[in-house]
């Protein structure tokens, strides 16, 4: 019967191919995927440090502090990074971008050698989210290599990483993935930057 | 059977498209951002003293005449151990172009006397600036890099 009916009636069919419009419409409409970022974004000082190059001294050009190589330092300031991002393979060329997010010019003195080098520094805070010892207190360690580059010429960047954990649900339950993000930086030229 | 067969053809190929339009497309994923919490002073004292909050990002405030422009803290046990003191108010940010950054005050210096009076907590800064007038001079006693410092400080 009901055989009968679609086939004769063409108006049914007409209904029932908007109603399928309709169904289609309101299905494509209907809830998305959830995703709530639920990491604790809420930021931690951090609060010491250690300049683990003895041979170097890194002073403030205003002054304000002058970290010795080998010793522990109190954190002379501290930016928040956590807003902004920084293009890995290009970071030597963003020292404008550091300077504009608060980075100090410091100047870095090196044992044994004549002309110090000009330097850009940011000290990160950690989140709350963040863990392990880089999220604790600053390692600040500047490779060899990274200090001749600086002093034959070229921009260097001296960093390290903290681990932090981005944690959110979706409608897979409760997920999080493990990242890492700067906890100091340090720019580095033979000539102003 | 020739009519019914793209009809039922039909009928199959929008059963997946209802199934996939109900979960929705990768650009309307409902998106929310846990709210960063507002981080709390050290110790945030304030009034005549002029120290503030001490956020570490940058201090956005009005100093008032008679006021250093300094937050200041007491010294919490690691503090302890790295100045090798007990006491003392720590300054954690400075104000720019305030008094005390005027004057060549920085962060981490340790505040240990405001003329001749000791400082041997946060609250001894506010308490020796209170009644101060725009236009005197205190001599504010810092610990820097080990050394005591004296600066004078024009309010």
């Amino acid at each position: 019967m009901l055989k009968k009916l679609w086939q004769s009636s063409r108006a049914l069919r007409l209904v029932f191919a908007a109603c399928t419009a309709v169904g289609l419409v309101l299905g494509g409409a209907a809830s998305g995927p959830t995703y709530i970022n639920t990491t604790d974004r809420g930021l931690r000082p951090i609060n010491y440090g250690t300049l683990v190059n003895q041979e170097l001294t890194i002073k403030a050009v205003d002054e304000s502090f002058t970290l010795k190589g080998g010793e522990q330092f109190r954190t002379p300031f501290m930016l928040n990074l956590w807003s902004t991002t920084f293009e890995e393979k290009t970071l030597a060329n963003q020292y404008q971008k550091a300077r504009a997010l608060g980075a100090k010019p410091v100047m870095v003195y090196i044992q044994g050698v004549d002309k110090p080098l000009y330097g850009l520094m940011i000290f990160n805070q950690a989140i709350n989210a963040a863990f392990g010892p880089g999220s604790q207190s600053y390692y600040v360690r500047v490779s060899k290599d990274k200090i001749d580059n600086a002093r034959y010429g070229g921009i260097s960047v001296a960093y390290e990483m903290m681990d932090w954990r981005n944690s959110w649900n979706d409608d897979y339950g409760a997920r999080y993935e493990d990242k890492t993000w700067y906890s100091w930086m340090l720019w580095l030229s033979a000539t102003p930057i | 059977m020739r009519e019914r067969m793209p009809r039922l053809m039909a009928a199959l190929a929008l059963l997946p498209a209802l199934w996939l339009g109900a979960f929705g497309s990768a650009d309307e994923v409902v998106y929310q951002e846990t709210a960063a919490p507002e981080r709390q002073a050290p110790v945030a004292s304030a009034g005549s003293g002029g120290a503030y909050g001490a956020g570490m990002t940058t201090l956005n405030v009005t100093v008032q005449p008679g006021q250093l422009g300094v937050a200041v803290a007491n010294l919490s046990g690691p503090d302890q151990l790295f100045y090798k003191r007990e006491t003392g108010a720590i300054v954690e940010q400075v104000v720019p172009n305030s008094p005390a950054a005027k004057a060549g005050i920085f962060r981490n210096d340790v505040i240990i006397a405001i003329g001749d009076q000791p400082v041997h907590a946060a609250a001894d800064v506010v308490r020796l600036l209170q009644g101060n007038q725009p236009g005197q001079s205190k001599v504010v006693k810092v610990l820097r890099d080990g050394q005591e410092k004296p600066i004078t400080v024009q309010f």
